[in-house]
């Protein structure tokens, strides 16, 4: 997928692990790693909200195009 | 009508109730029926102690119980099997299923559906088998605990499989 998820990348910068990001935003365990992954199918406007408002980041910082690389 | 299987069914209840008068002599129809009537109740009996057992679902889901609807569905998903598991228990949860019952080394979740008024209640198996290519396939079996069916137990386990699908909209 043209589209990757930083999620880890952005979870390691704030030195923060899954459990606590699900525990922050009400996403379970689950979604938070198939987001990681980048298996989702699509991503929420409300799911990238909690996930900025947790990690304290623009959505830029967790969606990247990688498309012409 | 669904499938061959419910029209053959149909027409050999209607068959035999007709020609039963002159099949047996009319001081045996009583007995038949007794006979009908008490393995009914054996069937339901068994049914009442076992279906909260997974061991049990081989006896369920066997093609040649033929007390019990079934309806197997199959769908791949570009997943683990763990994270599939965890996935199928999540969704589950979500539409309200709530008596699960989980064998996490068998990847198998029973889901058991009480009886009310309106069915004798159905038992719905979810497995996740791993493949080699790291990937999984969900099956979805139902097991109706009567003889027919009008289709709502085939429109549950699509709405699941769908439900599934759109869960990964995150």
């Amino acid at each position: 997928m043209a589209i990757k998820v930083n999620v880890d990348v952005m979870l390691a910068k704030r030195k923060m692990q899954l459990k606590e990001l699900s525990a922050l935003t009400g996403i379970s365990n689950v979604n938070l790693s198939i987001l990681k992954q980048g298996k989702g199918k699509a991503i929420r406007f409300t799911t990238l909200e909690a996930i900025c408002k947790a990690l304290d980041c623009q959505p830029g910082d967790i969606l990247e195009w990688e498309g012409l690389s | 009508m669904r499938n061959l299987k419910d029209v053959l069914a149909v027409v050999a209840i209607i068959v035999f109730t007709a020609l039963m008068p002159r099949l047996f002599p009319a001081d045996m129809h009583n007995v038949i029926f007794a006979v009908f009537i008490v393995l009914v109740v054996i069937f339901q009996m068994c049914s009442f102690s076992g279906r909260s057992k997974l061991s049990w679902k081989r006896f369920y889901t066997s093609s040649f119980n033929i007390l019990t609807t079934k309806n197997t569905l199959k769908l791949d998903f570009e997943f683990d099997q763990k994270t599939l598991f965890e996935k199928a228990k999540e969704v589950l949860i979500t539409n309200g299923y709530k008596n699960l019952i989980i064998d996490e080394s068998r990847k198998l979740i029973l889901v058991k559906e009480r009886i009310s008024f309106k069915s004798w209640g159905e038992n719905i198996y979810v497995t996740i088998l791993g493949k080699d290519n790291g990937n999984s396939e969900l099956v979805y079996e139902s097991v109706a605990f009567q003889i027919y069916t009008w289709g709502k137990n085939e429109d549950n386990g699509t709405k699941f499989l769908a439900n599934m699908e759109e869960s990964f909209i995150i």
